[in-house]
Formats: structure tokens, sequence, C-alpha cells
């Protein structure tokens, strides 16, 4: 009994140390030892289509039960903006929204990125991941609401992630940010106004004004989730 | 209360018995090709160890998993599993046609993941794929939908001209008889030099020129394009 509480000890005084480090030079504070972060994750996303480049992903925590799209429901304009921009600034704005980390720059097909998730004890774990595929008119890939607290301590899971088509521009091929055209509308006409699976698309060999190539076309899934419980 | 002790411990040891006997498990293997009219090429079915795998999404190929993925070539796929005490198995030995199921037996001996690949045909360097998933311990019947992947090793040009070799442009052949030739290509960049999803065949409805020696209304597909069914005996 005496050694479990030893040790424990030992562990809580050595989250101090790093926390007091890390945040402000050595100051041994006793505070530290309750934000020390007491769920550590690793969420790693890989872009593994063709030729579709994803928006700088956005990866935020919030309130349980939050999210930040529903299958055959209306987008939030926040949503439509990240959807049609790749603009992740209104999506992280919303109120739930307790902590989030936007990548500096997009992923290239192939690509590989991992962000570091620290979490108090008092904090939920309830986490969401959106991206666009920027060169469609408002697809986008990730998940929403998923509660970490069910990954156990040196545990991962994997994820195969979809492509949703977020239901607030037409399809028209031409107005993509990636290539160089129109990124956000506030217009909803031509498209059913729900979130619905992207059904593909069609590129310039099938849809004569297109401006996308073959190497543009995707199937599911594209992209892959990996969180790792780290502490 | 010795004895229910004694009756514990008992189980406990005919528990780790059966476990370890599972670890060598015999797994009835059957495929099923989901596709309209693509063709598999010899299915390669391998038990490995957790360091071993037939391929990665999101990683480069090997020049093994290119020769495969280009032309069917599974030779050096098979030689690199056994050289890490793995065990293959042949599902088939030929190509086999859109529809059928192809079925085997496989001893895993101690290996304990298990993967599959099969170029899909006519794909530059499409491959059908599962990598290093887990053998359950516990007998049963287990599903598993696979997708098609694509290598990373060569253009989509939808050429058939019988190149197959690595390095070597087009697409060997179309099984199914429905191959076009003319094709001035489908693609003309690979954007993505590591395993990942397959976009699809593009195609067209010109038999005798377009971009595609493909066809559209009979090579294309959606994931998933296979489907393996494992029985852990």
């Amino acid at each position: 009994m005496i050694k479990i509480k030893r040790q424990k000890y030992r562990y809580l005084s050595l989250f101090a140390l790093t926390a007091a480090l890390s945040a402000c030079g050595g100051n041994d504070n006793e505070d530290h030892v309750v934000t020390a972060p007491s769920h550590v994750y690793e969420v790693t996303l890989m872009n593994i289509t063709q030729g579709q480049i994803f928006s700088p992903p956005a990866l935020t925590t919030h309130t349980q039960g939050m999210k930040l799209w529903q299958a055959g429901k209306t987008a939030s304009i926040a949503l439509e903006a990240l959807a049609e921009s790749g603009d992740s600034s209104q999506l992280i704005a919303l109120s739930g929204i307790t902590s989030s980390q936007v990548s500096n720059a997009p992923m290239m097909p192939g690509d590989m990125q991992t962000w570091t998730l620290e979490l108090a004890s008092t904090d939920t774990l309830n986490v969401s991941l959106a991206t666009m595929l920027i060169n469609t008119n408002d697809g986008f890939t990730g998940f929403t609401d998923m509660d970490l607290s069910a990954i156990a301590l040196g545990e991962s899971y994997q994820k195969m992630l979809v492509v949703y088509d977020a239901g607030t521009e037409m399809n028209d091929e031409v107005a993509l940010p990636g290539s160089g055209g129109e990124a956000f509308n506030a217009s909803r006409a031509g498209d059913v106004d729900r979130v619905y699976a992207h059904a593909g698309v069609l590129t310039s060999h099938e849809l004569s004004s297109s401006v996308l190539l073959t190497e543009h076309k995707f199937d599911n899934p594209a992209a892959k989730l990996i969180i790792k419980r780290m502490q | 209360m010795k004895f229910k002790q004694t009756l514990t411990s008992l189980s406990i040891i005919s528990t780790l018995l059966a476990s370890a006997n599972v670890n060598a498990a015999n797994l009835d293997i059957e495929l099923i090709n989901l596709t309209h009219s693509i063709a598999f090429t010899p299915i390669l079915v391998a038990a490995h160890d957790q360091q071993t795998s037939l391929f990665h999404l999101g990683e480069s190929a090997t020049v093994a998993l290119q020769k495969m993925a280009e032309g069917g070539n599974t030779s050096d796929l098979k030689t690199a599993i056994t050289a890490s005490s793995g065990v293959n198995l042949d599902l088939t030995s030929a190509p086999s046609l859109a529809g059928l199921t192809s079925m085997g037996t496989l001893d895993t001996g101690e290996n304990m993941y298990l993967s599959l690949t099969a170029m899909m045909l006519p794909t530059n360097d499409g491959f059908v794929g599962l990598d290093s998933w887990k053998i359950p311990t516990e007998a049963g019947t287990y599903t598993i939908m696979l997708n098609a992947y694509d290598a990373g090793t060569e253009i989509n040009d939808e050429i058939i001209n019988g190149g197959g070799m690595p390095g070597t442009p087009g697409i060997p052949a179309d099984p199914s008889g429905n191959a076009g030739t003319g094709a001035t290509g489908a693609s003309s960049n690979e954007a993505n030099d590591k395993v990942h999803i397959h976009p699809g065949n593009v195609g067209d409805t010109d038999a005798n020129g377009g971009i595609s020696d493909l066809n559209s209304t009979v090579h294309r597909w959606l994931n998933p394009v296979a489907k393996l069914v494992v029985t852990v005996k």
C-alpha cells in the first residue's frame, strides 16, 4: 500500500516538474500538479487520396454531444465556410468549442500529420476534426464528437474516413478554391442543403466545363485516422 | 475451499493450453470478387508476424509490391514472407474473373497477422488488399470488406499495351475481353507516390480511340471490391 502511494507521488512530482519546465522555466509551483495533463493523445491523419489536397485540418475539443455536422441535416454556416473555402476560423469559434489546433499548411496526397492533445481530467474528451478536399465544391472529411475516454492507455484506435458533401454548393467543378475558383458563397441554390455522402467528381472527361483532371478523382475512404493514448 | 482453489487453477491451465493451441490457427479462406468486370491476378494470402507486411497504406511501395501491382507477379512478396518465417497461400494461380469465389485453407503456424494482395485487371497498378489483420484467437467466421489500392508506382494512363514489368507504362491485359485500343492516355500524372486508395478507373465509350482503352460502362468500381470471409477453426 505504502509502496503504491510512494510511486504515485513520484509520478505526480514528475508531472509537476515537466509542467513547470514547459510553462514558466523552473518555478516549481504545486498548482501545476492540478493542471498537468492526465490524458495525452496522439492524433494522426493520413491523406490517402490520389490527388486531392486537404485544407489545413482543424482538430477541436468541445462539449459532449456537440456535432460539427450531422448527415441528413442542414450545414451550419461555419461548416459551409470550411467545406467551400477550407477556412476553419468560424468552426473553431463556435460556442461549445473548448480548444482547437489548426495546421499551418494544407496536406498533400500521401502526407501524414500528427497532433498532440493534452487534456486534464476535468476537460471534456470529445473531439472533432474537419478538413476540406480543396478540389471539390463543398466536399470535406473528418469525424465529429468522438469520445476519447473509451481509448485505454497505450491503446490506439483506427478509423477510415469518408468524404461528405456539405450540400451547400452545386458541384459544378469550377468554383473550386484549389483550382483558383470561387471559395465561399452564402447561396445554397442548386444543392440539397443537407450533409450527405459525397458522390465523387466527374472531371473534364465527363463534364466538359469541369476544371478537374482524372487525378482528382477519389473513392472512399479518403483519410486514415489513428488516435493513440500516450498518457 | 481447497478443492475449489484447485479447480480454479486447473481451469486456468486449460485456458492457457487452449489459447496456445489457437495461436497455430487453421484458417478457411474465401474471397469473393465483388466487381462488375475487374479480374484478380493470382491472389496471395500470407500469415506473418507484426514486423512483416505485404504493403502499408501511406508508405512507398516495395519493388516486390510494385511487381505484383503492375504485373501480378507475387514471387518476390512470397520470398519476403518466407524469409521472415511467414507462410503463403496461393489462393489462385491464374487470373480469376469478376463474380468468382476463391477458396483455400491456411495453417498460420505461429504467425498472428493476415495479409492479402492481388492485382486488379485492367488497371495500371491497382490491387485489392488486406494489410496485417490480427487473426482472432477465438474460433468463428469473420467477414472483412476489402478496398482497392493504388501502389503509387505508375501513372494511370489506362492504355492496354501488355506492359506489366515495373517501370513499363501501360496495362498488361483485360481478362474480361472488353479491351479497347488506340487510347491517348487518361492521365499523365501520379499525384500520390505512396500506396493510397485507388481513385477508380475513368474509361470512355470509344473502343477504338479516346483517352482510355477501358470502357467507362464496364470497368468501373466503388469500394469495397472484395469480400473476405475467414473462418478460424
